[in-house]
């Protein structure tokens, strides 16, 4: 009798520890699955904040071409009027220079006019290329910041401290401005002198500065 | 008193019953162990099993991101993609410049004179120097599609790969941290059972003596229905010393 009841009371108790153990490792394996949860969720609002996606309104929230488009205005802004500047007061000097030379309607001019103009364009041209590479840039440093919040999560594990750092990441990326140095002088100085002299040099009749020279008014190409 | 023979035979029985009992509760014992050890079987074969379909879910999910890294960064798309990025880089580009207007009759309208030689002269120039800057244009703008533009290579790249490593790593993650949990799944012993004395043993033991003891005295020679006071009985002289061969032990003859 009393061998039956240690057995029983034996087979209790091996029983229930058994069931501690396995009640500690379902603890721990409901442990991994909040600590899962949490580095989902801490994921997910990363994400949120980060990348593009359409919100209530239509609107889109995030780092949206948009937010790139107004980075690439704000470098297109300060260079382009820059750049007409220049354009335009170099191609007031050629003016200028060509009407001195006695050449503002030649050939030379035709073709130094339409080098300004290239030049303008190719400038232009670069400048929008730049403000393009320069938004590709933010677009990079906005990636590795949401990468280093991602890693900072991995380490923290939560999510609410992830949210907080990525909110103030994204205003700190949202007020970036883009990196402007003042402009160098882009168009070349033409030489009209040169292009005079050559004008001169292959037009018999562009006697320029000479009152006996047989100039046609306006035109200095052989007739 | 009780005689020799019924104290063999009740301890006998005694001692059967003892061993029987003894081996009941041995065969409850075994029993019970075999019982905790399938309940154990089958716990960690259900938690191996769980952990398995949890691995798969996980590597899955990280063998997905791979998977789509390696889609992006496949050569062909990214031929693509290059091309893409040119296209729209050249247009973006353009739309910075007066290549597409008519500049020969409007950039410097009013500023020619002339005839109508320098005016076409002009025109044609100035259409030539719009063509040679778009032709400069759309070089720089496939450059540009191979390196740091918005879309170009270096970004497409870097932005493939980061969600690819975003998802493989979230994956492992979990999987590291479901592989510890299973840890202590795969830690829970195997139950065993305490040894404890075992009473009837002992008991069946002890009566098997008594009963050994009786029954050799039951067939003692010489003992008959009569039992005779152990110092009233013949001395036992059987191994006297001169029968044997001065050992102290007798032989038959002495006791004949």
């Amino acid at each position: 009798m009393c061998m039956k009841m240690s057995g029983k009371a034996q087979r209790l108790q091996m029983m229930a520890q058994m069931n501690q153990e396995q009640e500690a490792a379902a603890q721990g394996r409901q442990q991994e699955e909040q600590r899962q949860g949490r580095l989902g969720e801490g994921v997910q609002a990363i994400n949120r904040l980060f990348d593009p996606q359409a919100i209530g309104d239509g609107t889109f929230s995030g780092f949206d071409d948009n937010f790139y488009n107004n980075y690439k205005k704000k470098y297109l802004d300060f260079y382009n009027p820059e750049v007409d500047k220049q354009y335009a007061t170099a191609k007031e000097r050629l003016a200028f220079q060509h009407a001195d030379a006695g050449t503002f309607d030649s050939n030379t001019a035709n073709k130094n006019f339409a080098d300004l103009t290239e030049q303008y364009n190719v400038g232009k041209g670069q400048i929008a290329s730049k403000a393009d590479t320069a938004a590709g840039e933010l677009k990079n440093q906005v990636g590795q910041q949401k990468n280093a919040l991602i890693n900072q999560l991995y380490s923290t594990e939560n999510p609410d401290i992830a949210t907080n750092t990525a909110l103030n990441s994204v205003k700190t990326l949202q007020n970036t401005a883009p990196d402007l140095q003042p402009l160098g002088d882009i168009f070349k100085n033409l030489v009209v002198g040169g292009a005079s002299a050559y004008n001169a040099y292959s037009n018999p009749y562009a006697k320029l500065g000479n009152p006996n020279a047989n100039t046609r008014a306006g035109y200095n190409v052989p007739t | 008193m009780c005689e020799p023979t019924t104290i063999a035979v009740i301890s006998a029985l005694g001692s059967a019953a003892a061993t029987g009992m003894s081996m009941k509760a041995q065969q409850s014992a075994v029993s019970s162990q075999n019982a905790a050890n399938n309940a154990w079987r089958a716990y960690q074969q259900d938690q191996r099993q769980k952990e398995g379909l949890r691995q798969d879910e996980l590597r899955g999910k990280a063998e997905q991101a791979r998977q789509q890294g390696l889609e992006e960064l496949n050569p062909q798309k990214q031929q693509e993609v290059r091309a893409g990025e040119e296209n729209r880089l050249a247009t973006e580009i353009m739309a910075n410049t007066n290549v597409n207007q008519d500049v020969g009759g409007q950039l410097l309208a009013g500023e020619r004179s002339g005839g109508e030689a320098i005016q076409n002269d002009f025109a044609s120039r100035m259409n030539q120097a719009s063509s040679d800057a778009r032709k400069r244009l759309t070089a720089l703008a496939g450059v540009q599609s191979y390196g740091g533009s918005f879309g170009g290579m270096k970004n497409y790249g870097t932005e493939a790969l980061a969600r690819s490593d975003q998802g493989i790593n979230l994956a492992n993650n979990m999987r590291q941290g479901s592989l510890g949990a299973y840890g202590l799944a795969k830690g829970v012993a195997p139950p065993s059972q305490q040894p404890v004395k075992d009473p009837y043993g002992g008991i069946a033991s002890s009566l098997a003596g008594i009963a050994g003891t009786a029954f050799g005295t039951a067939m003692q020679p010489g003992a008959g229905a009569t039992a005779k006071p152990l110092a009233a009985t013949t001395p036992y002289t059987a191994f006297s010393p001169p029968a044997n061969f001065g050992l102290g032990f007798a032989g038959p003859s002495v006791r004949a």
